[in-house]
């Protein structure tokens, strides 16, 4: 038996609401013409967990309604989380242009497409630019390199 | 004499040379974009929104608007010339588009889709112009009762019309609401959903969420595959389209403008449906239907002409009532705020220069449009050369400087890279993004009017069906919902969007 899109986002909302309504009901909940600030997640999380375990069972009655869940392709979804990441932990000890530099050439592991020389290029290229909008057009207060 | 005035006021603030520049920046980028197949004009607003802070509120909304049409325009001469089309909403345009390319007649394709769409800007600027000030009228005797419903009517619309099924899209709308429900509740102070970081506490920002669900979702999408594009080399001769091209286009350009300015207004329809709906009324109507898909000219005018004409008359229910029909507009309502506006109808009069000073640029750009890309058009589609292994570090690039430069908190970071994860999941499970976008935006307001309408009904919910207008809003949503699960229009509405 696959496993359809619809089952697999069924089971995901229904877990995301019943989560969120474990949450909501921490705070507190007043009444209808008071609520308070729990009342209206916790209505809203209902009704996600509701109708998640709707879209779940009406994947399972009709199975062929809906198509199996397509292949994830880890490795661009790696190198690119990766890559932004790494720029948000380079930015402040690093500065802008270690962290382009980072974020350019972990990217670029998303497919073996183009060579390196390429990526030197590309990341000085962008670098100069990003340099002269953000910090010399709209005076943004980031450092450049490690101090 | 109101309009008048009006419009000499908009005009003054749209000719502003700063404004003009902005205005012409827009649509240059819009039109680079929309030439380039995998960036959107969503992906690039998002990336452009924490750009604009530094601007005048006008100068950006300007911008981002010139951005939204160009692209539709940058969409459709690639679709002409390369039988690509840049933007979904310039699918049904290579149909009949590339074909009259084919016949040698690409220039009088590409000048009938300047002229078509000018003419229904001209048209929707005009009824923005006769129905903005009626409708903000109306609008600010609603409510919170009637706002309640009026954007739960909005939500529903949107997850309705989207590609999948219409469950997915309300269950995605109502995630958007809950994530735009995140950080500080500001009738008691509690935090809520903050997961104890700082960060989260004023809420997450609005670029950050749909920069990760819209550019970084796209880019990975993108990079699954292998990139293959072929380049139109003949040359372009003749722009002008001669006097029975002309003569055949006049009248399905008034039609398809009446159509994408009906489709414009309807909260959540879109530009890709007013499109197929022009395309689809042209062959119904004509005589001889065989010529369409053989290089039809009604078939690239009336299309043309719809697009444009959603994309600008999509602007009066963002303006007059505060309530966004697509992503694109959800965006340009999240710049709104980011400029400390709140959106609603109070805009227009609290607001008077930035309300027409967009709709008077609107109506320059257009023009700019026509005047600058058809001598343009070789550099376009030169463009086209340029591969997404080069792009995408690009975008990246913008986009996380963009999102560190909001704060200067690198937990907005960490965000893109989470929504970004988030993006591609919903994309592997056939989740659209845009209800999320959209109830993400109206998420505060909704809980904040719902609230309202609870106290002053004393917590009484039937006060929802016990006043006329919302009683109005939820039955024609209710309708909307039966009618899209009645199986044959169902398959009509797949088969239509599919085909994009």
């Amino acid at each position: 038996m696959h496993i359809s899109k619809d089952l697999a986002s069924g089971v995901l909302f229904t877990l995301l609401g019943l989560g969120g309504l474990i949450i909501s009901t921490s705070y507190r909940m007043g009444t209808l013409a008071q609520m308070g600030p729990g009342m209206f997640p916790a209505m809203l999380n209902v009704a996600i967990a509701a109708g998640g375990a709707f879209v779940a069972v009406r994947s399972l009655m009709a199975s062929d309604a809906s198509a199996p869940i397509e292949r994830f392709h880890f490795r661009p979804l790696i190198a690119v989380l990766a890559a932004i990441v790494s720029f948000g932990l380079a930015i402040r000890p690093l500065g802008l242009i270690p962290a382009i530099f980072l974020l350019v050439g972990i990217s670029r592991l998303a497919n073996s497409d183009g060579g390196w020389l390429e990526t030197v290029v590309m990341s000085l290229i962008l670098a100069a630019v990003c340099v002269g909008i953000f910090i010399y057009g709209l005076g943004l207060n980031i450092e450049l390199g490690p101090i | 004499m109101d309009i008048l005035s009006n419009l000499a006021l908009g005009f003054s603030v749209a000719a502003d040379p700063w404004n003009l520049l902005y205005c012409l920046i827009g649509v240059t980028l819009g039109t680079f974009i929309g030439v380039l197949p995998g960036v959107g004009p969503v992906v690039t607003i998002a990336m452009l929104l924490p750009l604009t802070f530094g601007l005048p509120s006008e100068g950006a909304l300007i911008m981002l608007a010139g951005i939204y049409y160009g692209a539709a325009y940058g969409g459709s001469t690639t679709a002409i010339l390369v039988n690509l089309p840049g933007e979904s909403s310039s699918v049904v345009t290579c149909i009949d588009g590339y074909q009259m390319a084919r016949k040698g007649r690409a220039g009088a394709a590409l000048a009938l889709c300047a002229i078509g769409s000018f003419v229904a800007g001209c048209f929707g600027t005009a009824l923005i112009v006769v129905a903005g000030p009626p409708l903000t009228k109306i609008a600010l005797e609603f409510g919170p009762v009637e706002y309640f419903s009026l954007m739960l009517m909005a939500l529903v619309f949107t997850s309705a019309l989207v590609h999948g099924s219409m469950a997915k899209g309300v269950l995605m709308a109502l995630f958007g609401i809950l994530v735009g429900l995140a950080g500080v509740d500001i009738n008691t102070g509690v935090r809520r959903f903050t997961f104890g970081s700082s960060g989260l506490v004023e809420g997450i920002e609005f670029a950050v969420a749909a920069m990760g669900l819209f550019a970084i979702a796209e880019i990975v999408k993108n990079l699954e595959t292998v990139e293959k594009r072929e380049v139109f080399t003949g040359r372009i001769s003749g722009l002008m389209p001669n006097r029975d091209e002309m003569r055949q286009a006049v009248k399905p350009i008034m039609r398809g403008t009446l159509v994408g300015s009906f489709f414009g207004v309807l909260p959540g329809a879109g530009q890709t449906i007013a499109t197929f709906a022009a395309y689809m009324l042209e062959k119904r109507i004509a005589k001889d239907p065989s010529r369409f898909g053989q290089g039809a000219v009604e078939g690239v005018a009336a299309p043309e002409a719809a697009n444009n004409a959603s994309a600008q008359t999509s602007f009066i229910p963002t303006l007059t009532l505060g309530i966004p029909g697509s992503a694109t507009m959800a965006l340009v309502l999240g710049a709104l705020m980011i400029q400390g506006i709140v959106p609603g109808p109070q805009v227009i009069t609290s607001h008077p220069s930035l309300f027409w000073g967009l709709i008077a640029s609107m109506w320059i750009g257009n023009l700019l449009l026509v005047v600058l890309n058809l001598p343009l058009v070789g550099v376009w589609t030169s463009m086209l050369r340029i591969p997404y292994r080069v792009l995408f570090p690009g975008i990246l690039v913008l986009c996380c400087i963009g999102v560190f430069s909001l704060k200067f908190n690198e937990v907005d970071i960490w965000l893109v890279a989470l929504f970004g994860l988030a993006g591609y999941i919903f994309v592997k499970l056939d989740c659209e993004p845009a209800p999320f976008i959209l109830g993400f935006v109206l998420g505060p307001m909704i809980e904040e009017n719902f609230r309202r309408a609870m106290l002053m009904s004393r917590g009484d919910p039937s006060v929802f069906f016990t006043s006329p207008i919302s009683l109005g809003f939820l039955v024609f949503m209710f309708l909307i919902m039966l009618v899209l699960t009645i199986p044959s229009l169902r398959s009509q509405k797949e088969r239509a969007i599919l085909e994009a």
